[in-house]
C-alpha cells in the first residue's frame, strides 16, 4: 500500500517540533508571518510552488491518489456503467410493457382506421362478453386463468417478468456500487491521510511556524475531504452522467430521430441559464459567506473576551454591534433568497417546456401511428433524467472550484520539503559527556531578512549549567533548538561532544536531548503513558521514580485513577504546574544527556519549584542542562550564563562576574531584586550550584 | 417520475462556512472533536420550544404551507394530462374536458363554431385535444410554478427572519450570562451554539412545516386519486406503503447505528490526527514518529471497517426499498394490464384505459415518494432537536450574577472597598475564599499575595462582581454591589488581566473601547501619559494599525501596554490588575511599571502578581493562603514579622 511506501528512512523523520505558536516570541512570529512564497524550505520537490501551480496541473496531480486504488476505480466505473445500463433498460422495458399492452388493445377494438367517426365504437367479442359481465367468482377466475396462460396478456406477462429480472439485476448491481463506491474512497483517502500524517511529521518546524495548528488540522480533515470527493465525483459521477445522458438520448434516437433531435433543444438554454446563474450567485455567496464569517468572529471574539466585554460594561455595545452585524448578513442572504426564488421556477420551466414540446411531438407522432403511446411515458423520464444530470455536471463544477483551492494548500504541505536533512548513512551520535560548543552560529528565519542570532560561540564543558537570559524575542528559544536540529544555522557550527550535529543522524541526536517547554503539552492518554510518552518500554516503577523527583507523584495519586487517570478532553483538566511536573518527569524518563528547560518552572510556585530543584540535583549529576528563565533568580548560580540581546551575545560569565560589569543583566537584576537591595543584599555564593540553578 | 427530480428543499441551499472562515476559526480554537450528541429523537418539550421561535410568524407559516398546498395540487393535476395525452388516440372518447368546456362556452357565444367543432374529423379532433392538453398542462404549471416562485421567496424570508432573532437572542443571552458559564464552558462549545447548532435548524425551521405538510397531503392526495382511479388496484398496491414505511423505520435504526459507529471511529482519527498536529514539537522531541504513524493508521483501519460496514447495510437496504416501490408498478401494470384488456373486451363495462395505467403508474411515485423522502426529513429533524435542545439548555440558563430587582445605579464613587466576613466557592461544596475581612481607603493599593490557587484572583472577580460571594458582603463606598446595577458598576472599574483581550479593529478602537466618545486628543494624551505613545507610532499604520486575531500583529508587551492605555482611557475609579505584568519581559515589565505608578495615582488599586517586585510600594499587602488572609500590612511591616511572607519574599528573592 502507499502507505508503506511513503513511510521515511528511520533517520528522517525527526524534525518536527513546530513552535506552533511562538507564544514568547512575538518578534519572530512577526517575522515568521511574512515568509511565504520565497522560503526554501517550502521549496517543492518538482521545482513548481504549488501556489503557482496552474489549475490543470492541480487537477491532474489530484489524480496521483487514484494509482493505487486504480483496480477497485476501474470497478467502480463499470459497476455504474452496468447499473445505468440496467435502469435506462427498465425505463425501456416499461415502455414496451405499455406498448404491448396498447397494441393488443389496438388490435383487439376494431381498427380506429374503419371507424368512420370516433363516437361508434364495435368490439369484436374475442372473449366472452357475457361471462366478463356476469362477475361470478368462478369464471372470473377461469377467465384469469385464460387470459395468463394464451390470452394477450401472456407477452406483456413475459415482458413484465423480464422486467423484474432487470429490477433484481439493479438490486445486486446496487449493493456492490455501495460497497465498491466506499471501499474506493476509503482506501483513496486511507493513503492520502497517511501520507498527509508523515509529511506533517516530517516536514520540520520551519512549516509548522508558518502554519498554526488549526489550519494543518482542518487541510487534513477538510481540505483532504474535498479532494477526495472531486476524485471520486469526478470518476464516477461523470462517467455516470455521462452515460445516462448519452444513453436516454440514445433512447429516444431509437423510439424517434425527431424526438431525440427536439430532446436537445434545451440543452444549450438549460447549461447557459445554469452558467448564467452561477456567476450571479457567486458573488452574492462570496458576500454571504464573509458576513457570516463576520458575525462569527464578533461571536468568538465576545466569548473569548467575555471577561473585557463585563468589565468595561460594554455589553449592550456589543449587542448592537452584533444586531447591525447580524442585519448585514441577513440583507445579503434575502438578496439569494430573491436569486433562489426565480432560480428554481425559471430551472423547472425549462424543464417543463422542454417535456411538454417532447409530449407535444410525440403526441402528434403518436396520432399518425409513428410513435405508440408507451413511447410517451420515456419522454418524461428521459428529459428529467437528461436535465437533471446536466445540473449534476454543474455542481462537480463548483466542486472543481474547491477542490482546486483545498488541493493548493493540500499540495503546500505535502511538496514542502523538510528544513532539516540528514546525511546519507549518518552515524549516531557518540557518547560523551555532553559537552556543547557553538562556532560562530548565524541563524535568519525562513524569508525574514534580520537574522534571529549572529556570531554565536561558546561552549558548555558536559555536565554543566548553562543559563541563558535576555529579553523577549533575544533568541534564547531559538538558540536551544538549532541544538536538537530543529532548525539548520545558516552559519557556522554547532558540535556536541566534539561532533558536528550536521552529521550525526536525528534520531540519534534528539534522544540525547530533551526538552521541557513552558507550554505543556499532554496527549489524551493515561498519566503513566504521557510520563513514558519517549520511552515506552519503561516499567510503571521507573514511571513513579521519574514522577517522584518531578513532584508530580503526590498529586496523580490523588487523582481519581492515579497513574491510569485519563487526561485531555475526556479526563482531567491539570493545573498548570501540574501538567509541567508531568512533563519534566517526562523527559527525566527519556534519559538525555542534555536536559534544555524552556522557562519550564514558569508555572510552578517557588516552594515546590524548590522541592523540584532538589530532587533533580541527584539526577542531572551527568548532564549538560540548559536553562532559559525570566526570573534572573532562577538562573544566579549557574555555571555559565549567556546573555542575548537581539540575537547576540552580549555578556558570558557566572553570576558575579555579570554582575560585576556594567550591562543587561546587571541592569535587570537590580530591577527584579529594587526594593529588597538595601535591605536584602544579594546573598553570597552560598546559593550557587546546581540546585540554585534550575 | 416526471416532476420529482425538482423539489424545492433540494435546489435551495444556502451556502455554509468559507472555508477561509473555517480555517481561522480552527486557528483560534483547534477542532477539537466533541462529544456531543449530533441526533436526538423527538421531544415535546423541545418541540414546543422551536415553535414558540415559529409564533410571531405563525400566520406566515400557514399561509405559505396553503401556497404549498396550492403547489403541490397544480403539479398532482399533471398525470391526468398525461392521461388524456395517452388516451387521445383511442376511439371511444372523443373531446377532453377542457375542449368540451371550451366548445359549451363557445357555443354560447357562437353556435356555428360549436357544430363545427363537432363536425371534425377523427385526426383532427385528435389535434385539437392534444394541443388543449398540452396548453392547460403548461398554464396548470405556469401558475403552479409563479406560485412556488412566491413560497420560496416568503417561505425563506420567515424561516431566516425567525433564524436570525434566534442568533440575536443566543448573542444577547450570552452578554447577559455571567463569567462563571464562561469559565466552565469551553470556548468550541459557546461558539457552536450561536453558529452551527442554528445553522444546522435551518431545514427543519426554514423548510420544515412546509416539508412535513406537502408530503403527508401529496401522499394523501395520491392515495385518494389512486383509489378514486380504480380501487380494486389501489388496493393491491397501497398496502406497501406501511411496508415500506416500516422497513424504512427498522433500515434507518440499523443505518443509524452504523454511521454513529463510523462518526466514532472518525472522531477518534480526526482526534488523534489533531492531537499530534498540535504536540508536534513534543512528538518530534521524543521520536515518536513511527510508532505515532502505527497508531494513526490503525485507527484509520478501524475507520475504514466501519465506513464498509454503513456501506453494506446501505447496500442492501436501499435497492430493497427501491425494489418494493417497483413492486407496486408491477403489480399496477400486471392488474392494470389485465384491467385494460378486460375491460377492452367488454363492452359494457366501463372502459380502463391504457391512460389511467400509465396515470396510475405515476401516481404510485407520488404516493412513495413521500415515504422514501420521509428519511430526510427524519434526519434533519433528529439533527434540529439535539441542536434546538442545546440551544433551550442556553437560553434557559439563568446568569448566576444578575441585577435585582430596583437595583440602583451607583453614583460616582469614591473608591472605598470593604470586604465583610466573605466566604465563596466556585463549586457550593468547595470553598476558596474563607471569611475575608478588609477595608480599603479610597486611593489605596492594594496587593494580593500569595500561592497559586489561594485565591487573590478570585477577589477580585468578586470585587467585579463577576461571582457573588455565597456569604458576607463586598462594599463599594458602602453600596453592596449586589444592590447596584452591574453596568453602572463596571462603568466605574477598570481591569488589566493576563488575558490582555484585544478586539479586531485598529489600536485607536481597543484605546478607546470601554469610552468610545474619547476623542483622538485624549488617547494620545493617555498614551502619552503612559509612556507608550511612541511605542505606538512605531507600529505600522500607528494608531490606526489594525490588531487582528487576538492583536496577532503586536508584540505581547505592546498589547499589555494598549490594554493599560485602555483601562486609562476607561477613567476608573478602581482599577484591578491580574496578574497584569506576568506574561511579559522584565524590561517590558520595567516600562510598565513606571507607567503603573501615573495609572495609579488617585485610583483605589487593586494589584495581583507573581514578581512581588511589582507590589512593594503598596498600601496594604493582603497574605493569602487556602482562601484565608492569614497576614496584612505593609512590605515593611510583615518582613519584620518574618511570617508568611517574609517567607515567600525570601523564597522569591532567592529561587
Amino acid at each position: 500500500m502507499a502507505v508503506k511506501r511513503r513511510r521515511p528512512q528511520k533517520t528522517g523523520v525527526a524534525d518536527q517540533r513546530g513552535t506552533g505558536k511562538q507564544q514568547d516570541d512575538p518578534d519572530e512570529s512577526r517575522q515568521l508571518s511574512g515568509s511565504k512564497p520565497n522560503d526554501s524550505s517550502a521549496a517543492p520537490v518538482e521545482g513548481i510552488p504549488p501556489e503557482q501551480m496552474s489549475n490543470f496541473r492541480l487537477l491532474i496531480r489530484m489524480f496521483e491518489f487514484v494509482g493505487p486504488v486504480k483496480y477497485l476505480a476501474i470497478l467502480a466505473c463499470t459497476l455504474v456503467a452496468l447499473a445505468t445500463f440496467v435502469d435506462i433498460s427498465t425505463v425501456n422495458l416499461t415502455r414496451i410493457v405499455i406498448n404491448n399492452v396498447s397494441t393488443v388493445v389496438g388490435a383487439t377494438v376494431k381498427s380506429p382506421a374503419s371507424a368512420p367517426a370516433a363516437r361508434t365504437v364495435t368490439v369484436p367479442s374475442r372473449s366472452k362478453p357475457a361471462a366478463s359481465s356476469s362477475s361470478s367468482g368462478e369464471s372470473f377466475i377461469k377467465e384469469i386463468q385464460t387470459h395468463f396462460t394464451h390470452g394477450p396478456l401472456r407477452t406483456t406477462i413475459n415482458l413484465i417478468g423480464l422486467l423484474a429480472l432487470f429490477v433484481a439485476a439493479s438490486t445486486v448491481v446496487t449493493f456492490f456500487r455501495w460497497l465498491v463506491n466506499s471501499k474506493l474512497s476509503m482506501d483513496m483517502v486511507f493513503s492520502m491521510r497517511a501520507s498527509m500524517y508523515d509529511q506533517l511529521q516530517r516536514v520540520g518546524f520551519a512549516f509548522h511556524d508558518r502554519h498554526s495548528s488549526g489550519t494543518l488540522i482542518n487541510r487534513s480533515l477538510s481540505d483532504l475531504h474535498n479532494i477526495r470527493q472531486f476524485v471520486n465525483m469526478a470518476l464516477v459521477q461523470i462517467t455516470e452522467i455521462v452515460l445516462y445522458i448519452v444513453g436516454y438520448n440514445i433512447l429516444l434516437a431509437s423510439i424517434s430521430p425527431t424526438v431525440g433531435l427536439v430532446a436537445l433543444l434545451p440543452i444549450p438554454f438549460w447549461f447557459t441559464y445554469l452558467r448564467y446563474f452561477s456567476n450571479k450567485a457567486q458573488p452574492i455567496q462570496k458576500q454571504i459567506m464573509a458576513s457570516g464569517d463576520e458575525l462569527t468572529m464578533v461571536l468568538s471574539e465576545n466569548v473569548a473576551g467575555a471577561q473585557v466585554v463585563k468589565a468595561f460594561a460594554t455589553e449592550k455595545t456589543e449587542i448592537g454591534k452584533y444586531d447591525k452585524t447580524a442585519d448585514r448578513f441577513f440583507d445579503r442572504v434575502l438578496k439569494n433568497v430573491g436569486l433562489f426564488s426565480n432560480f428554481v421556477p425559471i430551472v423547472r420551466s425549462i424543464a417543463t417546456a422542454s417535456s411538454l414540446s417532447l409530449f407535444l411531438v410525440g403526441s402528434l407522432l403518436c396520432v399518425s401511428g409513428r410513435l405508440k403511446v408507451g413511447d410517451l411515458i420515456v419522454f418524461g423520464v428521459a428529459m428529467g433524467n437528461i436535465l437533471g444530470r446536466l445540473q449534476q455536471l454543474n455542481q462537480i463544477s463548483s466542486q472543481y472550484q474547491t477542490s482546486i483551492v483545498s488541493a493548493r494548500r493540500f499540495y503546500e504541505v505535502m511538496l514542502a520539503q523538510p528544513s532539516v536533512k540528514e546525511m546519507p548513512d549518518a552515524p549516531v551520535l557518540p557518547p560523551g559527556s555532553g559537552q556543547v560548543e557553538f562556532a560562530d552560529v548565524g541563524f535568519t528565519y525562513g524569508g525574514a531578512v534580520k537574522p534571529v542570532l549572529e556570531h554565536i560561540s561558546f561552549q558548555a564543558a558536559g555536565g554543566s549549567v548553562v543559563a541563558l537570559v535576555g529579553p523577549t524575542g533575544a533568541g534564547k528559544s531559538t538558540m536551544m533548538q538549532l541544538l536538537a536540529r530543529f532548525y539548520d544555522p545558516d552559519q557556522g557550527v554547532i558540535a556536541i561532544n566534539g561532533v558536528d550535529i550536521k552529521t550525526v543522524s536525528l534520531s540519534s541526536l534528539r534522544k540525547s536531548i530533551c526538552f521541557v517547554f513552558q507550554e505543556t503539552f499532554l496527549f489524551s492518554d493515561t498519566v503513566a503513558n504521557n510520563i513514558r510518552y519517549g520511552s515506552p518500554q519503561a516499567t510503571d516503577g521507573a514511571v513513579e521514580a521519574a514522577a517522584r523527583i518531578a513532584q508530580a507523584h503526590d498529586f496523580i495519586m490523588e487523582l481519581p485513577n492515579g497513574y491510569q487517570t485519563l487526561l485531555g478532553e475526556r479526563g482531567t483538566t491539570l493545573s498548570g504546574g501540574q501538567r509541567q511536573r508531568l512533563a519534566i518527569a517526562r523527559a527525566l524518563l527519556a534519559d538525555p544527556k542534555i536536559l534544555v528547560l524552556d522557562e519550564a518552572l514558569a508555572a510552578i510556585d517557588p516552594e515546590t519549584e524548590h522541592l523540584i530543584r532538589r530532587g533533580l540535583e541527584l539526577v542531572l549529576a551527568q548532564r549538560t542542562v540548559f536553562v532559559i528563565a525570566h526570573r534572573l533568580s532562577t538562573v544566579r548560580a549557574a555555571d555559565l550564563i549567556l546573555v542575548l540581546e537581539h540575537g547576540r551575545l552580549t555578556q558570558t560569565g557566572t553570576h558575579e562576574q555579570l554582575m560585576a560589569q556594567p550591562g543587561h543583566y546587571r541592569e535587570v537584576a537590580v530591577l527584579q531584586l529594587s526594593g529588597d537591595a538595601p535591605s536584602f543584599p544579594v546573598p553570597p555564593g552560598e546559593a550557587k550550584g546546581r540546585e540554585a540553578a534550575l | 417520475m416526471i416532476a420529482d427530480f425538482l423539489r424545492p428543499t433540494r435546489w435551495f441551499k444556502r451556502p455554509g462556512k468559507s472555508t477561509a472562515a473555517s480555517e481561522r476559526l480552527s486557528a483560534t480554537s483547534p477542532p477539537t472533536p466533541e462529544s456531543e450528541a449530533a441526533y436526538k429523537p423527538l421531544d415535546w418539550k423541545v418541540v414546543r420550544g422551536i415553535l414558540e421561535w415559529m409564533r410571531p410568524y405563525r400566520r406566515g407559516y400557514v399561509i405559505t404551507a396553503i401556497v404549498g398546498l396550492l403547489v403541490n395540487l397544480c403539479e398532482m393535476i399533471t398525470p391526468r394530462y398525461m392521461q388524456q395525452l395517452i388516451d387521445t388516440d383511442i376511439p371511444g372518447k372523443t373531446l377532453n374536458l377542457q375542449v368540451r368546456l371550451a366548445a359549451r362556452a363557445l357555443g354560447f357565444v357562437h353556435p356555428a363554431w360549436a357544430k363545427e367543432l363537432a363536425g371534425l374529423s377523427r385526426t383532427h379532433l385528435a389535434y385539437l385535444n392534444i394541443f388543449s392538453t398540452i396548453a392547460v398542462w403548461a398554464f396548470t404549471m405556469a401558475i403552479g410554478l409563479l406560485l412556488q416562485r412566491w413560497g420560496i421567496l416568503n417561505t425563506s424570508l420567515i424561516g431566516e427572519k425567525v433564524l436570525f432573532n434566534l442568533r440575536k437572542r443566543v448573542f444577547a443571552h450570552l452578554q447577559r450570562l455571567s463569567m462563571n458559564y464562561y469559565d466552565k464552558t469551553k470556548f468550541g462549545r459557546i461558539l457552536t451554539r450561536g453558529t452551527s447548532d442554528i445553522d444546522s435548524m435551518f431545514n427543519t425551521i426554514v423548510w420544515g412545516v412546509n416539508t412535513l405538510l406537502s408530503n403527508v397531503t401529496m401522499m394523501l392526495i395520491a392515495a385518494v386519486i389512486l383509489i378514486v382511479m380504480d380501487w380494486r388496484i389501489a388496493l393491491a398496491v397501497l398496502w406497501l406503503g406501511p411496508v415500506l414505511y416500516l422497513l424504512n423505520i427498522y433500515y434507518r435504526r440499523r443505518v443509524g447505528a452504523a454511521w454513529r459507529r463510523v462518526r466514532e471511529g472518525y472522531t477518534q482519527v480526526s482526534s488523534n490526527l489533531a492531537e499530534n498536529i498540535s504536540g508536534m514539537r513534543v512528538v518530534a522531541a521524543f521520536n515518536r514518529q513511527h510508532q505515532n504513524l502505527d497508531v494513526f493508521n490503525s485507527l484509520q483501519v478501524v475507520n475504514t471497517s466501519n465506513n464498509v460496514r454503513a456501506a453494506v447495510v446501505n447496500g442492501i437496504y436501499q435497492p430493497l426499498l427501491g425494489l418494493i416501490g417497483f413492486l407496486g408498478k408491477v403489480i399496477i401494470l400486471v392488474f392494470g394490464a389485465y384491467l385494460v384488456f378486460h375491460t377492452a373486451a367488454d363492452p359494457a363495462a366501463r372502459k380502463f384505459t391504457i391512460g389511467e395505467l400509465v396515470a396510475m403508474f405515476i401516481y404510485w411515485d407520488w404516493f412513495m415518494g413521500p415515504v422514501i423522502n420521509f428519511g430526510n426529513f427524519y434526519n434533519d429533524t433528529m439533527m434540529a432537536m439535539a441542536c434546538a435542545e442545546r440551544v433551550q439548555t442556553l437560553l434557559a440558563q439563568e446568569p448566576q450574577v444578575q441585577d435585582r430587582a430596583g437595583a440602583i445605579a451607583l453614583p460616582p464613587v469614591q473608591g472605598a472597598v470593604c470586604f465583610e466576613h466573605v466566604t465563596f466557592g466556585y463549586q457550593s461544596d468547595k470553598t476558596v475564599l474563607q471569611d475575608i475581612n478588609f477595608q480599603v481607603e479610597p486611593g489605596q493599593m492594594v496587593a494580593l499575595v500569595g500561592h497559586t490557587g489561594c485565591g487573590k484572583s478570585t477577589i477580585i472577580s468578586l470585587i467585579c462582581r463577576f461571582y457573588v460571594a455565597q456569604q458576607g458582603r463586598v462594599l463599594i463606598d458602602g453600596y453592596d454591589v449586589r444592590d447596584i446595577s452591574g453596568e453602572s458598576l463596571h462603568k466605574q472599574m477598570g481591569i488589566v488581566s493576563q488575558n490582555n483581550y484585544l478586539f479586531t479593529g485598529t489600536v485607536m478602537d481597543n484605546i478607546r473601547y470601554a469610552r468610545p466618545q474619547a476623542t483622538d486628543e485624549e488617547v494620545y494624551a493617555a498614551t502619552k501619559k503612559l509612556d507608550c505613545y511612541d511605542m505606538i507610532m512605531e507600529l505600522k499604520d500607528g494608531f490606526q494599525t489594525e490588531v487582528g486575531e487576538r492583536g496577532a500583529s503586536v508584540s505581547l508587551g505592546q498589547r499589555q501596554l494598549i490594554c493599560f492605555a485602555r483601562a486609562f482611557v476607561a477613567n476608573p475609579r478602581i482599577l484591578l490588575l491580574d496578574e497584569a505584568t506576568s506574561a511579559v519581559d522584565t524590561h517590558t515589565e520595567l516600562l510598565i511599571q513606571q507607567a503603573l505608578e501615573r495609572l495609579t495615582a488617585n485610583r483605589t488599586t487593586f494589584v495581583v502578581a507573581h514578581r512581588l517586585s511589582t507590589i512593594i510600594h503598596a498600601d496594604l499587602l493582603l497574605v493569602l493562603d487556602h482562601g484565608r488572609v492569614v497576614e496584612r500590612g505593609t512590605h515593611q511591616a510583615l518582613l519584620a514579622r518574618q511570617g508568611r511572607y517574609a517567607d515567600l519574599y525570601h523564597e522569591f528573592t532567592r529561587a
